[in-house]
This record gives structure tokens, sequence and C-alpha cells, in this order.
């Protein structure tokens, strides 16, 4: 438990890091100091909770990804498909 | 005394070119034993070839199934030709978690340069990957279907962001975690030293109590050596699935 709060903390930390870092990169580059900081931090929060909606809810680049600890039958549901995916392409090559 | 010595680099022997320090360090040193010890283990272990394996060979038979499942399972089945990358990619932090368990050893991946590199690697290859696959359509990743194109100038910067975040995220987790597990070792170890120090009968007596939670905090350690090396081969495995199907 304490491995998944630790790993949904540095989900938000590292998109906090990109759109700060990205923030002040463009102010620096464009000259408009506190503009782009604000608009990055934002938007680095609204990525930080995209990513933890994804990581908790199994959404996008989640399958799979929550078996490293408890949740084992929502990785057999998951992997339950793939297996099945080579035989139907080749009966379908056959047919 | 300081919990944070372990991590500090000493060079072995001092190479300067052009101003840059690329001294061996005691870093490269214990990367170099990880190659040496994960190519002796997958070469020499399967050179009999026997049909029925032997103690060694059963290993590295263990570690090729289980990655070459994962790879099958979590990437599909085009991924096939990265599976070398990632049993390499796995093994060598896997190993590298492994001998920072050894007392004394140097822990690499607890270095945030270290995974970084590794990360960005990653990354780069898979950003590359779904260029040259999908060409300019790879640009739709960062606006998910279904979504009206009105919140496109809101959604599009935060799929970025969460998309360049991907290398942090990975790189952070493993040496967060095992930079914090060792220093915990060591803090807890520091702990018996000082009541130890004490001289009295009682700090003799107290000074035994962080050696019994440091014996279940090594376990607890190795643990997660084993979790981060799984979860950022899983999630190499993830990226790579997502570059090659794109949604």
């Amino acid at each position: 438990m304490l491995s998944l709060a630790l790993r949904l903390g540095t989900e938000i930390l590292a998109a906090l890091i990109v759109g700060t870092f990205g923030g002040v990169m463009l102010d620096s580059w464009l000259g408009t100091k506190p503009g782009f900081l604000i608009v990055g931090l934002i938007v680095g929060i609204g990525g930080g909770v995209a990513n933890i909606y994804r990581a908790v809810g199994g959404y996008g680049y989640a399958i799979g990804y929550r078996d490293a600890q408890e949740d084992s039958d929502h990785r057999q549901n998951a992997t339950a498909v793939p297996p099945a995916g080579p035989n139907a392409s080749e009966h379908k090559g056959e047919a | 005394m300081d919990p944070l010595h372990q991590f500090s680099i000493k060079p072995i022997f001092t190479v300067v070119i052009g101003g840059t320090d690329v001294s061996f360090s005691n870093s490269s040193l214990s990367m170099m034993a990880v190659v040496l010890i994960v190519f002796s283990l997958m070469t020499f272990s399967v050179k009999s070839k026997s049909l029925v394996p032997g103690r060694w060979q059963s290993l590295a038979e263990i570690f090729y199934e289980f990655i070459s499942r994962m790879v099958r399972d979590n990437a599909g089945h085009d991924a096939k030709p990265f599976f070398p990358f990632v049993i390499t990619l796995f093994m060598f932090i896997l190993c590298g978690n492994l001998l920072g368990m050894v007392p004394g050893a140097f822990t690499f991946t607890s270095h945030i340069v270290v995974t970084f590199s590794m990360a960005i690697f990653v990354f780069s290859m898979v950003t590359l990957l779904a260029i040259v696959k999908h060409g300019i359509k790879f640009l739709t990743f960062f606006m998910p279907h279904g979504v009206p194109l009105w919140m496109a100038p809101l959604l599009v910067p935060i799929e970025i962001v969460s998309y360049l975040s991907r290398p942090i995220s990975l790189s952070v987790r493993l040496f967060a975690n095992m930079m914090a597990g060792h220093t915990m070792l060591k803090v807890f170890a520091g702990f018996t030293i000082m009541m130890m120090g004490s001289g009295t009968a009682l700090g003799y007596a107290a000074g035994v109590v962080p050696v019994v939670i440091n014996v279940a905090l090594i376990g607890f350690e190795i643990g997660v050596a084993l979790l981060q090396a799984y979860v950022f081969t899983i999630l190499t495995c993830l990226y790579i699935k997502d570059a090659l199907e794109l949604h």
C-alpha cells in the first residue's frame, strides 16, 4: 500500500516538474516572466491528476500496471485476451 | 555515521577527457560487475543445453520465460523484436538492485543520473518508434478519442505534459525507492551504534531493537529491489505497446 502511494506521488511530482520547468523555460525564452510559469503549473497539476487517474483507474497505459501489487485478478482479466490474439489471427489467416 | 555516505561516488582511477571528468568510479565498477554477472548467468548456465535443465540453467530459463511472457502479454505480439532490449534492461536493474543489498556494495540504481539515463533512453526509443511507425498520426496520441474539439486547447497541453512526465516518473520511482530504503537501513544501523556507544547496560539492551528492525527491513528491501525492477520493465513494455498501437 505504501508503495502504491509512493508511486502515485511520483506520478504527480513528475508532471509538476515537467509543467513548471517547461513554463520557466518558455518564460526565459519569450521574456514573459511569470506568465507561462503559472500556465505550466496549472497544466502540470492537470497532467499529474491525469496520470493518477490512468494509474488508478486502469485506463490507457495502465493495463497490468497495478499487478505489481496486490491486484492479481485484475491482471488475469487483462492478460486473458492477448494469448487468444495470435490464435485468432491465425484462424483469420486460414479463412 | 552519515547515512548518505554510502551513495558517494569515489573515482577508482581518474580519467579526464577534454575537461570532462569521465573517471572510472565505484559506480562504474558495480555496473561492470553487474554486466559480468548477468552475462555469465545467461551464457555459461545454458552452455550444456540439456533437455532436463540443471539448477543454473533453470534459473536462466525462468528469467527468459518470465520476460518473454511479460513482453507478449503486456506489449503485444508485435513487440517481439524488443524482447532482447527488455530482458537486458530487466536483468541490469534487477542485478543492480540486488547487488546493492550485498553489505558494503555500491547501489548504482540509487543515483538519479543512472535511472534517468535509462528512462530517457526508453522514452526516446519509444517516441522514435511511434514516429517511425505512424508518422504524423503520432500527434493524435495527444488527443484522446471522443473528446469535443473545443476541449483541445486544454487537453492537448495536459496530455503532452503527461507524456513528457513519463521518463521522470519512471526514473524517480526507481531512484527514490532504492535510495530511501538504503538510507533507512543505515539510519537504523546508526541507532545501534549510538546506543552501544553509551556503554551502559540499558544501551546494550536497547541496541538490539534496531538490529531486529533492520533484519525485517532487509527482507523488505529485497522485495523492493525485485518489485522496482519489475515495475520499470513492465512500464517499458506498456510504453512499447502504446507506441506500436497508438491507443
